[in-house]
């Protein structure tokens, strides 16, 4: 019997160092390849790159890919940065805005956050922010805090006090990148790492080249889309606790530093409007809307658009070039009054 | 409990640690500890359908001694109560829903409509397991093969033994009573061999079939888009899915029994190497073949009463054995298909022609004439296994029929070479083991680096926790 025990414990000794060890040296090697997918991560690196810096420019956009496709800064004019982070959210959205201010000055401030990322579940957070360590340490723990307040995990209901605390160890052990976190993942990093090498490194140079050619910008092609986003139009907005408690930090900020802040609700399709318009979903945005212009006077909702003809995007959610041309111009317009 | 789960994880080291720590000096508190873990194994999914395991267990453990009165009448009045007992608890909670819409269609059929009533519940993991368990021993009794056993704890371990409890093999009493009622020591070779099959099984079942799974999953729900020679794949995909997840099930519950001392009966054969539908099916899921085979192909005169009789009862054991799946047109279509396969070879009197021996047994590599026998008879299965697969009839003729069919839509290389990632190292394993008797023994030298690697892609692999394929049944 010990024989066995011995040589069984042994076995699974070396197994699980083994994986530990391949994963840890494929992670601190190609992170780009194991912690995700490799546009994403070079697009990120990019952004959180031109949030550290001193960029010296005064006007800012902050939001998620809909904010990337939206606007393009340079139409606004020399002075704007489009800082926006595929994927993120409001908590994000803070944590740009406290990093940029540490090295530049803020005159004006654009919000463009699709609603749906405000209130329901975004899985982006946890495939983006949290593996590509976009914030810090302490900043995580803030979070944690923040969730056990609400008993509430970010971007998720938790299903109580016990899952709460796993869920935040398993997300904890994702940030510091232990390697057994990523042990579901390693073969789909290992088979893009063997196979998508070349494809890889085209796409980081198209991602970088646009980014940094338009601030920030990310063109969303030319093709017209006619897919419906759907919208569950019975279903009520409900902005979730730690986005509010983020959009606070983000004002608050913005007080002490005399920010101007515009939010934008960036326009949906023909057809994904045909579904919102008139809808319970639609009435109690706009009650939002008009509870956050009446809550924080120094934020301006900027109302552009609701919809745009297809022809104007380039998948169901994000715009393509004719319709960034289009809400810039706007913006720009709305902006000079 | 899943066996490719976290929890059966902890669950078997702790079973294993009280049984051979704790529980080591008595054969009756062992037997009492199996019987609580099988019930926690299987309440894990279910503690509701654990209350029919046990009545349907206690019944039969009564019927057992009913049949072995001396009083014939009296005892085959028993065995038929048994019969009636089992069938009907199949019957109630596997196939009262597809009889009832049957009888509906065809009162339609005549004119008449009718509303009936269906059952809103799943159908309970293992049932065709276990009462397939208990109707063996029952008529066992009955032909005298067997002993009705007195001690209700050691009966309840033969029918819930969590290892086989939800999808086999399914045991005789004769073979796993006595190993029950039997001191056992630890045995370290067979601990090992226990530690190596299971490694094995989670091998083909988590890294091979899961894989498998999501290629095949998508090919039949869009057949219509795809290539001709993409659906074949697909189609040679899930054999070798079905065949990783079953044998790889099967594999670790031989494996687990033998770490507490137990040795289960085989249930596969490397079945891809036979060289005709005969040889197959005395190589897949050989237990509940032969249980077919001597209770049910046997008492209705096998083929010992002419041909005629020979013919009608293998059609009917085949009919019989894709109704056991479960209860849709397309199982039994499936056991048709087989049968009209098994049908030449017994009309011709070649079906026991490969009845003992591994196909190139003292050879490396097979004759022309035995890879040709065994790519036709792969062929067969693989197209049989369509209709085993498909949602229903009407799915298993599309997908076959666009599989000879659609050449416009775009070829998918990318697929094809995926599928053999996954099938070739099957084959070429199983080729390597067919000799050995499934013991996995490799050469010392690269055996520390062959396990690790296995265990390796396991845990690689390990977290999906999809279900096996058999536990529907």
């Amino acid at each position: 019997m010990k024989q066995f025990l011995t040589k069984t414990i042994l076995y699974l000794l070396v197994t699980v160092l083994l994986s530990g060890t391949l994963i840890y040296l494929f992670i601190s090697q190609k992170p780009e390849f194991f912690l995700g997918n490799a546009v994403d991560y070079f697009q990120c690196q990019y952004q959180y790159g031109q949030i550290n810096k001193k960029t010296g420019f005064t006007n800012i956009i902050i939001g998620d890919s809909r904010g990337n496709a939206s606007i393009n800064p340079r139409q606004l004019g020399g002075k704007w940065i489009n800082l926006s982070i595929p994927g993120s959210d409001l908590f994000e959205g803070y944590i740009t805005l406290k990093r940029y201010l540490q090295y530049n000055k803020v005159d004006t401030l654009v919000m463009v956050y699709g609603m749906s990322y405000i209130s329901e579940y975004s899985r982006w957070f946890n495939l983006r922010t949290i593996p590509f360590q976009f914030i810090n340490y302490s900043e995580l723990k803030e979070l944690e805090q923040l969730e056990r307040k609400y008993n509430y995990l970010f971007h998720n209901r938790a299903a109580g006090h016990a899952t709460l605390r796993y869920d935040q160890f398993i997300r904890k052990l994702k940030y510091l990148h232990a390697p057994f976190s990523y042990r579901e993942t390693f073969f789909d990093g290992l088979h893009s790492f063997c196979f998508s090498q070349s494809e890889a490194g085209i796409a980081k140079q198209k991602v970088i080249t646009q980014l940094s050619e338009y601030r920030g910008y990310t063109n969303f092609g030319v093709a017209d889309s006619n897919n419906t986003n759907n919208i569950n139009a019975n279903l009520r907005f409900e902005p979730g606790q730690i986005n509010q408690h983020y959009l606070d930090q983000i004002m608050q900020l913005a007080a002490e530093h005399d920010i101007a802040v515009y939010l934008i609700d960036p326009p949906m399709n023909r057809a994904s409007f045909n579904s919102y318009n008139k809808s319970v979903y639609e009435s109690t945005i706009d009650q939002f809307l008009e509870g956050l212009q009446k809550k924080y006077p120094r934020l301006c909702v900027l109302q552009t658009d609701v919809w745009l003809p297809n022809t104007m995007f380039g998948d169901p959610l994000h715009v393509n070039n004719k319709g960034t041309t289009w809400i810039s111009a706007e913006v720009r317009d709305r902006l000079s009054r | 409990m899943l066996f490719n789960s976290v929890e059966f994880l902890l669950f078997l080291p702790s079973v294993f640690i009280l049984y051979w720590f704790v529980f080591s000096r008595s054969l009756h508190w062992q037997n009492v500890l199996i019987l609580i873990a099988s019930y926690f194994f299987y309440g894990w999914w279910s503690w509701k359908f654990m209350v029919l395991l046990v009545i349907s267990t206690f019944l039969d453990y009564l019927y057992g001694f009913g049949v072995a009165l001396q009083n014939r009448k009296k005892a085959r009045l028993f065995l038929w109560l048994s019969v009636l007992n089992n069938l009907g608890i199949l019957g109630v909670f596997k196939y009262y829903n597809f009889f009832a819409l049957q009888f509906q269609q065809a009162l339609a059929l005549l004119g008449l409509h009718s509303n009936v009533v269906l059952l809103q519940v799943a159908i309970p993991i293992g049932i065709s397991f276990y009462t397939f368990h208990g109707m063996s021993y029952v008529f066992d009794i009955y032909r005298e093969k067997q002993k009705p056993v007195r001690n209700f704890i050691d009966y309840a371990v033969f029918v819930s033994f969590f290892p086989l409890l939800v999808a086999g093999p399914i045991e005789r009493a004769s073979h796993l009573l006595p190993q029950i009622r039997k001191k056992r020591f630890f045995n370290y070779t067979q601990a090992a061999e226990g530690c190596r099959l299971i490694l094995w099984g989670l091998f083909k079942k988590v890294v091979v079939a899961d894989s498998l799974a999501i290629i095949v999953d998508n090919l039949f729900t869009h057949y219509h888009d795809q290539h001709a020679t993409s659906l074949m794949v697909g189609a040679i995909a899930f054999s070798f899915q079905i065949y990783g997840d079953f044998s790889g099930y099967t594999d670790i519950a031989l494996g687990t029994a033998k770490l507490f001392g137990f040795e289960l009966l085989t249930n596969f054969g490397f079945p891809y190497f036979s060289r005709d539908i005969a040889e197959f099916w005395r190589r897949w899921h050989i237990s509940l073949s032969s249980w077919f085979r001597d209770y049910l192909y046997i008492p209705l005169g096998g083929s010992k009463q002419g041909k005629l009789k020979a013919v009608r009862n293998t059609f009917i054991i085949f009919l019989v054995s894709g109704f056991w799946h479960g209860a849709n047109w397309k199982y039994i279509a499936w056991g048709g298909i087989h049968a009209c396969g098994f049908l030449p070879l017994l009309l011709l009197n070649r079906n026991r022609k490969y009845a003992t021996d591994v196909v190139a047994r003292e050879r490396r590599l097979p004759s022309v004439k035995e890879l040709s026998q065994m790519t036709v008879t792969f062929a067969f299965v693989t197209f049989a296994w369509v209709f085993f697969r498909a949602a229903d009839m009407k799915e298993a003729i599309g997908y076959l029929k666009c599989s000879i069919t659609n050449f416009k839509q775009p070829k998918d290389l990318l697929m094809f070479g995926n599928v053999c990632c996954y099938v070739i190292p099957l084959i070429a394993c199983d080729w390597w083991l067919r000799r050995d008797e499934r013991s996995l023994q490799v050469p010392q030298r690269i055996k520390p680096v062959v396990y690790i690697v296995l265990a390796l892609l396991v845990l690689f692999y390990f977290g999906k926790q999809t279900n096996f394929i058999y536990f529907q049944f």
